[in-house]
């Protein structure tokens, strides 16, 4: 795994929640919080070009709920499902916007798809995929890249 | 500034983008939200518009089509619009400038840096 991605993938989620909501997120994992797949809700982005792929958001909806509501300035119990699912969406907008300018070379233009819902597990992709977990307040979340052309490093 | 039309298909940046314009003190003017391009594009029609913001990637009608129907309009040719978007880089903002565009912000903004931005607009 090249240290670049690694570096480019946390500096894009941390950028993102630390702009957005004034949130800190940690890469020390091992006491965070795991929440089941019952309280998980997680959006699909995919990239077009220059390199085909997905990003995956995994969030558990307690800490979306604290993340919109320092957005939205607004008591979590006042947000409705609708409401975090879209603050999801935006989240996992930005940071693929984050990553693929940190990642491709300046010059490089790319294009994305519309973040998706979908079911937790879901993210079989058929592309080579890893999977980083972070967390924020102690609730752990994770972001999953998939696409062959990330990882090729690696493979020679 | 008296109208802003604010074009993003998630209801959460139109959120975050009309807060920073309260902040950088805009907040008197009227704004305006549309969930795509082409909700925009009637909106910024149907009465004078001082500035229009826009998303790129949006359903039904995208921020790029909106900007070259706006630019073609003989009408809406002077409305200023500045792009907010996920997906921009320098040869993006060439493209878009060339378009027509009076800026291209990456999100996510901040009111120093939209206020930065609209400072030529503002009196």
């Amino acid at each position: 795994m090249s240290e670049k991605l690694e570096q480019d993938i946390y500096s894009a989620i941390s950028s993102t929640l630390e702009n957005m909501a004034f949130m800190e997120v940690g890469k020390e994992v091992a006491e965070a919080v795991r929440y089941p797949d019952e309280d998980i809700v997680v959006s699909r982005l995919l990239i077009h070009d220059p390199l085909p792929g997905e990003l995956y958001l995994s969030m558990p909806k307690l800490l979306l709920g604290k993340i919109a509501s320092s957005v939205y300035i607004m008591p979590a119990e006042e947000l409705s499902e609708q409401m975090l699912l879209d603050m999801l969406g935006e989240l996992i907008n930005t940071v693929a916007g984050l990553f693929l300018n940190a990642y491709l070379p300046e010059d490089q233009a790319y294009n994305l798809g519309l973040p998706e819902n979908v079911p937790v597990g879901e993210n079989d992709s058929p592309f080579e995929m890893k999977t980083w977990d972070f967390h924020v307040d102690n609730d752990l979340f994770s972001l999953t890249l998939a696409g062959d052309g990330y990882f090729q490093e690696e493979e020679a | 500034m008296n109208r802003i039309v604010i074009a993003d298909d998630s209801a959460t940046a139109r959120m975050f983008i009309c807060r920073c314009l309260e902040i950088i003190g805009l907040g008197e003017a009227t704004l305006v939200q549309a969930e795509n391009g082409r909700e925009a594009l009637s909106m910024v029609k149907e009465e004078e518009t001082d500035l229009l913001l826009t998303d790129l990637n949006m359903p039904v009608m995208d921020g790029a089509t909106l900007l070259k129907w706006v630019k073609s309009s003989p009408r809406l040719h002077d409305l200023p619009v500045l792009v907010i978007t996920s997906a921009g880089n320098p040869a993006k903002e060439q493209e878009l400038t060339s378009l027509g565009a009076f800026g291209v912000l990456n999100k996510p903004v901040s009111p120093a840096v939209l206020m930065d931005a609209l400072k030529p607009l503002m009196s």
